[in-house]
């Protein structure tokens, strides 16, 4: 196989429309490869792995993940917001030993902040209602993430010390109230 | 957390890392089979078959061969293409002309996280840019192979042109694709 006939396999082959005989073929030719040849199926590979992006981005009804999580026997669950991945901007938890971990209690803030729309998800089944207060979710959830962390209320000295402040502080105008 | 960790979550059974994974690839996943199937409802079905499957066949997954995203993506690809060649959607595609076939077009974006669908459309635009600027001619030959599956003796007998010139095209289409996002991307 020359040069030119490898890589009319090789482009086939990354888009994934060779026959199996073809293929098994290819394969073959692919482990005696020169160098050359072997350079140009990783490009060839590498380009091909880039064309799912090039697609129109849209989304699935919010029903499909029920359905989805549903057939696999999962417990059913508010999507979760996307902000660890992608918002660059939050600092991440600090892994000190002397800090605890309170990533569980950002969620029962977000689950609270959420909880008008998870009582929605329960009782309704209006696609559309459904995917504007998704929407809204993410982002808000991503708010109280930051607010949180922005208030470092993920160390123990703030979480502690913060709500104690706050109480001798009540007491203290509560106590000096004028009669 | 990365998707392959995730993924290793999901092989010891994590149905919490499975609802993680599909919140985050859902619409990648979706809009691959979408561009493949175009019916919505059909490709719901698709997404359904698509994630039921990476969950009972979590097992067979192999970390050394793919990356989670890349084995979704061509679990998704290859239940599409098998649904547009089941025989309900035989003759739903009409187009025998070139002139016809669908394109690589720009799309508006729907917004969920406006900082994720940034950085997203930002790939998108670079890797459209980079396949619009390929001739009009090879640009619908990596569509309908990609997004059809159709061979390239297919490809021959739907616009009737030569078997040589589609798979010159084809070649040629590719390494320039390379080309081009080896510095975009």
């Amino acid at each position: 196989m020359n040069q030119e006939q490898f890589e009319e396999m090789a482009a086939a082959y990354c888009l994934g429309v060779l026959s199996d005989d073809e293929r098994m073929t290819f394969e073959r030719a692919l482990a005696a490869a020169s160098p050359q040849q072997r350079q140009a199926f990783e490009q060839m590979r590498l380009a091909a792995r880039h064309l799912p992006a090039s697609t129109e981005l849209a989304s699935p009804t919010p029903e499909a993940r029920q359905r989805i999580l549903n057939a696999i026997g999962a417990p059913s669950s508010a999507p979760q917001a996307t902000f660890e991945v992608t918002d660059t901007s939050i600092e991440p938890v600090s892994k000190s030993r002397f800090n605890f971990d309170f990533t569980n209690s950002t969620q029962f803030f977000v689950k609270l902040k959420n909880y008008k729309k998870i009582k929605f998800d329960t009782k309704n089944n209006d696609a559309e209602k459904t995917a504007e207060l998704d929407k809204t979710y993410k982002i808000e959830s991503a708010l109280v993430e930051k607010i949180y962390r922005k208030l470092r209320l993920d160390r123990p000295i703030v979480a502690v010390v913060l709500p104690g402040v706050l109480f001798f502080a009540a007491l203290f105008f509560f106590l000096n109230k004028p009669t | 957390m990365l998707a392959r960790n995730l993924m290793a979550q999901v092989l010891r059974n994590d149905p919490k890392a499975f609802a993680e994974i599909y919140d985050r690839f859902n619409r990648l996943v979706y809009s691959v089979i979408l561009n493949i199937v175009r019916s919505p409802a059909e490709s719901e079905e698709v997404l359904q078959e698509v994630f039921v499957t990476l969950w009972s066949k979590r097992k067979e997954y192999d970390f050394s061969k793919s990356s989670p995203v890349t084995w979704m993506i061509t679990l998704a690809r290859n239940r599409a293409i098998d649904k547009i060649r089941s025989s309900e959607y035989k003759g739903t595609m009409k187009s025998s002309s070139i002139e016809d076939a669908p394109t690589f077009s720009s799309a508006e974006m729907d917004g969920e996280n406006p900082l994720e669908n940034a950085l997203l459309e930002e790939k998108q635009k670079m890797i459209r840019q980079a396949l619009q600027t390929l001739p009009q001619d090879q640009q619908i030959i990596i569509r309908v192979a990609y997004f059809e599956g159709l061979s390239q003796s297919e490809i021959a007998g739907r616009y009737s042109i030569p078997l040589g010139t589609v798979k010159t095209r084809m070649r040629l289409a590719m390494k320039k694709l390379y080309d081009l996002l080896k510095e975009a991307v």
